[in-house]
């Protein structure tokens, strides 16, 4: 929370998500935090990197199922085109081997849609937020 | 045999007569030729005499007295031949050929009569070209039926391998349905849940509790569609890469059951793909259950994949270091891979299980190349 005469330190961040109403309602979760705000939003991967053109966002929570390039191949290409974007994953998949898989890959973290609470201290982690 | 009725019956001894009659009687055609040589080698044969059934059966006519290639000048050496050989060696010879000059099959009896140079030789025949033929049609019926079969046989593996793909492509369908668009709908559910619970006037602890409540229903709904989805179609499916699709098999593996399974891809690669769906599903399955078959039978915790080209496809070999078993005594039934192995067989794939009891069990599953698109 910033102090009485600071300005409040805005986080950016661009949601990658192809299903539409869970774009919606993780875009809502996140913008509930005063200091965070998702400017960008894309369907797919290669949405995504065609806006990183010109975007600058502290972060990136992208699903890893989504139409054509997966999550994982958006990583790996972001770790080498934009190396000082952050990538968390923001999944339906609890399985393990996805979480090896992406955090191998290149992501910050991973957490699934289960639980919203869990999602939120997973993006102010990833921000560094919190500890 | 010739007959002559004015010779008595008396002047003829009455076993010569009992010889003649009964030669005239057979229906088979009997004959005695005498060979004619030119140095050693047989060039043809004089008719001495025939009985009644001779002309019947060899389809010649009045040949007493005449030569055999004044009447067939066609007639293939191989009768003059082997007459030939039992004129001069004696040994009686059975057979049976076909003679082109009368288009007849014969079934043959010759042997040497009288003194070695008399070059005589006795013939007993049948014509069997009716048999032969009736044979002959009914092999062929036979390959026409057999290629028949084979036919329909093909058509049933066809239409069986396309009822695997439909099936398949329903499964993967109904996983889809589940995973992109059920889930999801519950993940946003979940996620409004929050916002909700966030407006509740504080301390209102049955709203608070209602909420929690809807919430544990909505985890349940998730946990058991994510189930139904693994059982129909895991997604790591939906992708095509062999070396992903044994991995994810390989931590869940470890995941459920505590089987530690190392992967080997390095025979060809992480991009290898299986284009074919139904196939990459049918591959899938059958490493699942030759995995579940470590996990039950072989006393130990370990288990390798290995992925390698072979010539004409690829090899997926599931091998551990346990118990092992006597393949005699469990048939692929018994390891519940019978369905599985048949659905291998579309493919012109294989599988071979080899086991030593105390010293570990190896599964090799080869696929041809042709039959998996692969990429």
């Amino acid at each position: 929370m910033p102090v009485s005469g600071q300005e409040l330190k805005i986080h950016t961040i661009m949601l990658v998500e192809d299903h539409p109403l869970v774009r919606q309602a993780i875009r809502q979760l996140i913008e509930g935090e005063p200091e965070l705000q998702v400017p960008w939003v894309a369907a797919s991967a290669e949405s995504a990197l065609e806006q990183l053109e010109s975007a600058r966002p502290d972060l990136v929570i992208t699903d890893l199922s989504l139409p054509g390039m997966n999550g994982l191949k958006l990583i790996e290409h972001l770790k080498v085109s934009h190396s000082d974007v952050n990538c968390l994953v923001l999944t339906g998949h609890v399985d393990a081997f996805y979480k090896k898989a992406a955090l191998a890959a290149g992501a910050i973290g991973f957490v699934t849609k289960d639980d919203a609470d869990e999602v939120l201290e997973a993006v102010k982690k990833a921000l560094n937020l919190i500890a | 045999m010739p007959e002559n009725p004015d010779l008595p019956p008396n002047e003829m001894p009455s076993s010569e007569a009992h010889h003649l009659a009964l030669l005239d009687a057979i229906d088979q055609g009997f004959c005695i030729i005498e060979l004619l040589f030119e140095s050693e080698q047989a060039v043809d044969y004089r008719f001495v005499a025939v009985n009644a059934a001779f002309e019947t059966q060899a389809g010649l006519i009045s040949p007493v007295g005449k030569r055999v290639l004044e009447l067939v000048p066609g007639l293939e050496p191989f009768w003059l031949e082997v007459y030939g050989q039992v004129a001069l060696s004696g040994e009686a010879k059975r057979f049976e050929n076909y003679a082109e000059a009368t288009r007849r099959w014969y079934d043959v009896y010759a042997f040497r009569v009288g003194k070695p140079v008399e070059r005589q030789v006795a013939v007993l025949f049948k014509d069997i070209t009716r048999q032969r033929r009736a044979e002959l049609a009914l092999s062929e019926a036979n390959r026409e039926l057999e290629a028949r079969v084979r036919e329909r046989t093909r058509e049933v593996e066809e239409l069986a391998a396309k009822l695997t793909m439909a099936e398949v492509r329903e499964q993967a369908r109904l996983a889809r349905v589940l995973h992109d668009d059920l889930q999801q709908q519950l993940y946003a559910a979940g996620f409004a849940l929050r916002s909700l619970r966030q407006q509740l006037p504080k301390g209102d602890k049955l709203a608070a509790e209602s909420l929690a409540e809807v919430k544990a229903r909505i985890d349940d709904a998730v946990s058991i569609s994510r189930d139904v989805t693994v059982q129909l179609s895991p997604p790591v499916l939906q992708r095509g890469g062999l070396a992903e699709m044994l991995g994810w098999l390989s931590t869940d593996m470890d995941t459920r059951y505590g089987l530690a399974v190392r992967v080997n891809v390095s025979g060809v690669g992480e991009d290898f793909t299986v284009l074919n769906e139904a196939a990459r599903v049918l591959l899938f399955n059958l490493v699942r259950e030759l995995l579940f078959n470590v996990v039950k039978h072989a006393g130990v915790r370990e288990a390798t994949v290995t992925l390698a080209r072979v010539a004409g496809g690829f090899m997926v070999e599931v091998a551990d270091t346990g118990t092992g078993f006597d393949p005699s005594d469990l048939g692929s039934a018994g390891l519940g891979l019978s369905g599985v192995r048949q659905r291998l067989e579309l493919f012109g794939g294989t599988l071979e299980l080899s086991a030593v009891p105390g010293e570990g069990t190896r599964a090799a599953i080869v696929l041809p190349t042709e039959s998996l698109n692969l990429g």
